[in-house]
């Protein structure tokens, strides 16, 4: 790291986990988060020059999220798909997961794939990426209210879509 | 921190000021007003808590990882476009340079013809003699020698008419 500006090679490194959740997140499929991750880290590595130390992690999540947005607005070709979890990729849970099943992650993961983009981005960048509503707001270029509104429908809707799979 | 809502004498709870309060984005305000209202409401402590566990459940989605084949293909084809952004980089250098030489090249020429035209003092003032020249060069065998101007005296000594 020079002058708090990391290097590609950190930023792949330390942060490519990640840049791959969000993208896993936000597209539901391996396919199209690792083309997401590969578009993204390619923009961050000729956007390092311009980066100015600060949140990496929302630095991070613009850029895939960018990408993301440009590959929704291109993509006619290929409707998303969602998959549950490969177990064999999906690491060890955090200690705050123990609670939930893996049918509880797989069933959010279609519940999540089935909100339409305007409430499943601000979703993702709030409760995957952990950006604030005012990062959300920025890198979607959306009001804060507009945010708050998104969050919170999205999050019914994802409520909704459970409590039917429960019954 | 944003109070939304702080303005309005009528405080109106909303699920989606509830959703926020749950992540920490209402100001002291807001944030007060909500908690009354939930400390009186056995209702919105219900929708309260169900906003929790959606908020939760995704908040414990298990992270992902890319097989590490993806990472080491990434990393070739990222080497591959680090040499292809330095050739560009050197092109770019390159015609910067060349710009810079054709510009200063073009003043070396300017300096050059402004030196010529301006500085260096004008030499050669010679004036040609045209009067002794033409006079020379008239047709002189009509008039035995002597210029043309003298041939309307000629024409009237020898009776020329039409």
């Amino acid at each position: 790291m020079v002058d708090g500006i990391p290097t590609w090679e950190e930023v792949a490194r330390d942060y490519g986990r990640f840049l791959y959740t969000v993208a896993y997140r936000l597209t539901g499929n391996d396919q199209d988060a690792q083309d997401l991750v590969q578009e993204a880290l390619m923009r961050v590595r000729r956007g390092l020059e311009r980066y100015e130390p600060g949140s990496l992690k929302g630095w991070l999540a613009r850029i895939v999220t960018n990408v993301h947005l440009d590959n929704m607005r291109r993509q006619t070709r290929r409707p998303t798909s969602s998959f549950p979890d490969d177990p064999d990729q999906v690491l060890p849970p955090s200690p705050a997961a123990d609670e939930f099943s893996s049918d509880l992650s797989a069933d959010l993961q279609r519940a999540l794939l089935n909100l339409p983009n305007e409430f499943r981005i601000p979703v993702v960048l709030c409760d995957v990426a952990d950006q604030s509503y005012e990062q959300i707001s920025a890198v979607l270029d959306i009001p804060i209210g507009t945010v708050r509104s998104r969050i919170h429908r999205g999050r019914r809707i994802l409520r909704s879509t459970l409590a039917g799979i429960e019954r | 921190m944003t109070d939304f809502s702080s303005t309005n004498n009528e405080f109106d709870l909303s699920e989606d000021l509830l959703s926020a309060y749950i992540d920490g984005e209402l100001g002291p305000a807001d944030r007060n007003l909500v908690e009354s209202h939930l400390a009186e409401s056995a209702q919105w402590r219900v929708v309260l808590d169900e906003i929790t566990n959606v908020r939760s459940a995704l908040r414990s989605l298990p992270e992902r990882d890319a097989p590490s084949e993806f990472w080491e293909r990434l990393a070739a084809v990222t080497d591959t476009e680090a040499a292809v952004i330095d050739i560009d980089k050197y092109r770019r250098r390159n015609r910067r340079r060349n710009r810079w030489m054709t510009a200063i090249g073009g003043a070396a020429v300017a300096a050059v013809l402004v030196i010529g035209i301006v500085v260096i003092p004008k030499t050669d003032k010679a004036q040609p003699p045209i009067g002794v020249f033409s006079n020379r060069h008239a047709v002189q065998a009509v008039n035995g020698g002597a210029p043309i101007v003298d041939l309307v005296s000629v024409a009237t000594r020898n009776r020329f008419s039409r």
